[in-house]
């Protein structure tokens, strides 16, 4: 059984302009000591997906589907419950290090904070595993660290506590949203660097959410391509770099400028044409479609299904139907029957 | 408060190297910006040192890109070069024109030839200016069109340049997506037909399916009307794409400079190295590149350290880092200033 298995989620906000579907029936799952990358543009669900996981979404979100966690549905757990969970079982980082922490609680109270209160251990006990944590990831002079508040410490630092503060109850699954968009690139490798040492010694699974294929290539395991609120593409880091299928998961490798790739501006950069649709305006069929240069009728028309291509690999995309088989073939049937049943 | 003691300069003055002075369209000299940096109730105010001592020339018709990280003193030395904020001290040279010596209508003058291209698409267009207002309104201020139609006209002109239909003439910002607004305030900087723009990190706020765009865009405006740019960012990737030249810089001084090519197959600094070997490459074949990981982080840039600024970091420091500032990186040649660049080569 997978550690974690999202189901058809769907979330939907009520909105002054109507509903808006920023989640339209995804599947995700991840293994424990797996790192999954979510990837995609803003507003394609990304952070929403992550959010609901966590229990976090606003009051004015609807959400359906199943979020299993060890066999659990999230969903179904009472306010009480989940706020259980949340640090025990999951925890999440965040992008902004410094508005994440709070501002007026030293480093040393904010790591202690949840043993003490929470599981009940003693003070010096607590603070002796806060100090043994922030070892773990590495931030020097520990001991002295504890009394020093955020504003204090630099973005990278902060992200260590942060991620000391996310890891000190071992949760099973960790979810790290867009961990190190907020730092400097040398600053970004120590702690990609860092999240992957983590994830080998203690067999915490990542779900990592990111624009950046960058740090989706250094760090994941398996990828999830999402795009207005769809899954397009997933497979294994190597199925989706080395052959991605989508036009717009290839499109997007295309348009990146290589690091390792000479050129001085005088040969054009591969672009995808036109913008993100507008979630309250989405075109009917696949939502890539009006950006798409391999676009036919049917594309106009119906949404594909996720199509299997290899092991692990599916893509949604008419391309590939009918000379691939559906992806979860019988697991979607089951679904639309249980559908009709209710 | 903005005149410096002549002892507080640690580097001496630098000389551009052998380009013909035709060919240089801005010369920066040894140019410095300290800021004041209040203490507390009874502490002394302290200097930040944004940009300490750097010299650099860029070329008619190149794009030079300044590469760093945040707190290198790049974006300041952007509004230097654009006498946005007035330097500590040093000179800014543009057109071979002495920017300090200019009077108030020289210089309004003379920024008519250099314009901005701003980080941020949404913080940098008025929200409650209609487009055409907004890229027309550097043509309006210097008396270039002064009628309503006509203003009109050339901001309809300037947005198809940049891929926008005449439709957006009577929209407002909030109206647009981040790329499109981008495009708005390339459209609003190339409106004077400047020589120089300053692309001030104007990607990153942009998703990546975009970012190719509006380099293309900047590319192509840059044939077209035969631009020069100062491009500034902390992407490589994206540096190394459209750059002919590049400076790195490492709080407030330029540590190496050269040719984008023999930056990237060559790097004489080791914070150059460092900084090619952190940046992800989207190859997960090449995840397990043999590569050195910077440990601990920028110092700051009110108490630099002694000699070499990067030596608190650097695997390769040696006594002589700590004792002796290297010399600042010399002309348009591939040079570091580094202690050991001349055995890296």
């Amino acid at each position: 059984m997978s550690l974690l298995e999202i189901r058809d989620l769907m979330i939907t906000f009520q909105t002054q302009r109507g509903l808006l579907p920023a989640v339209s029936g995804i599947d995700i799952e991840a293994q424990a000591g797996e790192i999954v990358g979510v990837v995609g543009e803003s507003g394609c669900g990304k952070t929403v997906t992550a959010l609901s996981v966590m229990g976090l979404l606003p009051d004015r979100a609807r959400t359906s589907g199943e979020i299993l966690l060890d066999g659990t549905d999230l969903l179904g757990l009472t306010p009480e419950e989940m706020r259980r969970t949340r640090g025990t079982r999951i925890s999440m980082i965040f992008q902004e290090p410094m508005a994440a922490l709070n501002p007026v609680l030293t480093v040393g109270r904010q790591l202690t904070e949840p043993l003490v209160r929470i599981m009940g251990i003693g003070e010096s006990e607590a603070t002796e595993q806060a100090v043994r944590m922030l070892e773990t990831v590495h931030v020097s002079g520990a001991r002295e660290r504890l009394s020093a508040y955020p504003h204090q410490l630099s973005g990278g630092l902060c992200q260590r506590v942060m991620i000391a503060m996310a890891l000190i109850r071992q949760p099973r699954l960790l979810i790290a949203d867009e961990p190190t968009t907020a730092l400097d690139v040398t600053i970004q490798a120590q702690i990609l660097d860092l999240l992957r040492e983590l994830r080998d010694r203690t067999g915490t699974a990542i779900l990592l959410i990111t624009h950046d294929l960058g740090v989706v290539a250094e760090l994941c395991d398996r990828v999830y391509v999402m795009y207005a609120g769809h899954v397009m593409e997933q497979g294994n880091v190597y199925q989706i770099f080395d052959d991605p299928m989508h036009p717009y998961a290839y499109g997007l490798m295309r348009s990146m400028p290589e690091a390792g790739r000479a050129n001085t501006g005088r040969e054009e950069l591969y672009s995808i044409p036109g913008t993100v649709p507008d979630l309250m305006n989405m075109p009917s069929g696949c939502p890539f479609c009006p950006r798409c240069a391999e676009s036919g009728p049917l594309c106009r028309e119906i949404l594909p299904q996720l199509v299997r291509i290899s092991k692990g690999h599916a893509v949604r995309c008419w391309k590939y139907v009918g000379t691939h088989r559906a992806h979860d073939a019988d697991r979607t049937e089951e679904r639309e029957g249980a559908r009709v049943a209710r | 408060m903005l005149a410096l003691r002549a002892d507080d300069r640690t580097s001496p003055a630098a000389q551009t190297g052998s380009i013909p002075p035709s060919d240089v369209l801005v010369r920066v000299r040894n140019i410095y910006k300290h800021f004041r940096v209040k203490g507390g109730l009874f502490l002394r105010s302290r200097w930040l040192r944004a940009v300490d001592g750097v010299s650099l020339s860029v070329r008619r018709g190149e794009t030079l890109g300044i590469v760093g990280e945040s707190g290198c003193g790049k974006s300041t030395l952007a509004r230097l070069m654009l006498n946005l904020i007035e330097p500590t001290s040093g000179d800014i040279v543009f057109r071979n024109a002495n920017l300090a010596d200019l009077d108030e209508r020289e210089m309004r003058e003379m920024r008519r030839r250099m314009q901005i291209v701003f980080q941020n698409p949404y913080s940098s267009l008025d929200p409650r200016m209609r487009i055409a207002d907004i890229v027309s309104e550097p043509l309006r201020a210097h008396g270039i069109v002064t009628t309503a139609p006509e203003a009109e006209r050339t901001a309809g002109e300037l947005l198809s340049m940049v891929g926008i239909g005449s439709e957006a003439l009577h929209r407002f910002p909030h109206e647009f997506s981040g790329g499109q607004r981008q495009r708005i305030g390339i459209a609003r900087a190339i409106a004077l037909r400047p020589d120089l723009v300053v692309c001030d990190e104007p990607l990153s706020a942009l998703d990546v399916s975009i970012r190719s765009q509006v380099i293309n865009l900047l590319c192509e405006l840059k044939r077209e009307l035969s631009l020069t740019y100062l491009f500034i960012s902390h992407d490589l990737s994206v540096v190394r794409y459209i750059s002919d030249r590049i400076c790195v810089m490492y709080l407030g001084k330029i540590v190496e400079t050269g040719r984008t090519e023999e930056i990237f197959e060559n790097p004489l600094h080791p914070y150059t190295r460092s900084l090619i070997d952190a940046a992800p490459l989207a190859n997960p074949h090449m995840r397990n590149r043999p590569r050195t990981i910077l440990e601990g982080e920028l110092p700051s840039a009110i108490d630099p350290p002694s000699g070499c600024r990067f030596r608190t970091r650097c695997a390769a420091a040696a006594d002589i880092c700590a004792a002796q500032e290297p010399p600042a990186p010399k002309g348009s040649k591939h040079s570091a200033a580094c202690h050991f660049s001349e055995e890296a080569k």
